[in-house]
């Protein structure tokens, strides 16, 4: 596959704006997915602390 | 705690063959032989007097009974604390003191989802593992059907993505296949692609071949192909295991001697390197002490154990581990502490 320079470059910004998003982004979504899951029933809410201790 | 639980101890260090050759990060595999087999084995067993053959298990988890035994030495001081927060979600901290691995402290996430093939595992399945320079390891693992699932693995450092690998596994009734795309690029049009296929011939046999491609400006000859044989041979409590290819022969065999003594011994052959590896392993599990010892010796005169014990009635388990080489005399020493 041949790719002109213009679009080469184009591409480049794309992909390392995808790569920054998912670099710092991809702890903080797994983090959300598991809070937004909550506790399980009969035990306390989870809040930011509780990465900490309980 | 059991799905997140078993998820991250399942996480299993280096056993990709492929993933440890091209320096591309350690994949997450979850459970060994994985919940499609063990469906298929829990009912195999009762439908394997009729002749029917079972899934042979991936072509990555080949010589994973053998390599499991090994002592997977580690340098320095070690405490890791787990936070299992539900049953879906654990974070762990870690500090790690070493001279040869970057010390620090490294912060962990996992979530594992709802959806379920098995009792044991469910999916989907993200790990992070960020440090405060920002140096991550990513892994997502999701199975999109009984048969289909996917691995992605990444890892980043210093704001550059130094390794990337998508893997698929389709596990058919007698036969997986996998295809693995390494380090993808379009810019240098560069990259790895691993088709891997696995068949089970009789109920104890399994066959199989592996092609590896490579392509890329820094690869001679700008692309290269290499086709590897695989195949396993299991008798009860035995198992061989091999491949061999242009680049090599690699050889397990793996003897279960009881309950509490597991055997592995290896032989792995470079021709391009010209050089031969044998490794003898052991692994004595002692249920009632909570204790698991793991010891190796290999032709490279490199003498290596590691010792697990957990404190029960606390929720610590502790690690102690050794490598050392008389010929070079040079001697390692790590210890480590696990709370949760």
């Amino acid at each position: 596959m041949v790719l002109s320079d213009g679009v080469k470059e184009r591409l480049g910004v794309v992909v390392s704006a995808v790569q920054t998003v998912f670099h710092w982004g991809f702890v903080p979504m797994v983090l959300y997915l598991g809070f937004s899951k909550g506790a399980e029933p009969g035990m306390p809410p989870l809040t930011i602390l509780s990465l900490l201790w309980q | 705690m059991g799905n997140v639980l078993a998820a991250s101890s399942g996480v299993d260090p280096s056993r990709n063959t492929v993933a440890a050759s091209l320096g591309l990060p350690e994949p997450a595999i979850l459970q060994p032989i994985d919940s499609a087999s063990t469906a298929a084995t829990a009912e195999g067993t009762s439908v394997a007097k009729d002749g029917t053959l079972e899934n042979p298990g991936t072509v990555e988890e080949l010589h994973k009974k053998c390599k499991d035994i090994q002592a997977m030495t580690f340098e320095g001081a070690k405490i890791m604390l787990n936070k299992g927060l539900s049953n879906h979600f654990q974070v762990s901290h870690t500090i790690n003191m070493s001279t040869t691995v970057p010390s620090g402290y490294r912060f962990g996430a996992t979530y594992v989802g709802t959806k379920q093939y098995s009792p044991t595992e469910a999916f989907p399945v993200l790990l992070g593992d960020i440090d405060p320079s920002g140096n991550l390891n990513a892994n997502v693992i999701h199975q999109f059907s009984s048969r289909l699932r996917c691995k992605f693995a990444s890892q980043i450092q210093e704001s550059k993505m130094v390794a990337t690998q998508i893997t698929t596994d389709y596990r058919g009734n007698d036969f997986t296949a996998s295809i693995t795309l390494g380090n993808p690029s379009i810019f240098t049009n560069s990259g790895v692609i691993v088709g891997q296929y696995l068949q089970s011939v009789t109920q104890r046999v399994a066959l199989g071949a592996e092609l590896a491609y490579q392509y890329g400006p820094n690869v001679p000859g700008r692309q290269i192909a290499i086709v590897s044989a695989v195949g396993r041979y299991s008798n009860g409590d035995s198992v061989w295991s091999g491949s061999l290819g242009p680049s090599g022969l690699h050889l397990c065999y793996y003897q279960k001697a009881s309950d509490q003594l597991q055997i592995g011994v290896e032989v792995e052959t470079s021709l391009r390197m010209q050089e031969s590896v044998a490794t003898i392993a052991y692994q004595i599990d002692l249920p009632k002490a909570d204790l698991v010892f793991r010891g190796s010796v290999d032709s490279n005169w490199h003498i290596s154990g590691v010792l697990e014990k957990r404190l029960q009635p606390l929720p610590f388990s502790f690690a102690l581990s050794g490598r050392m080489n008389h010929v070079k005399n040079n001697f390692r020493l790590g210890c480590g502490l696990m709370i949760g």
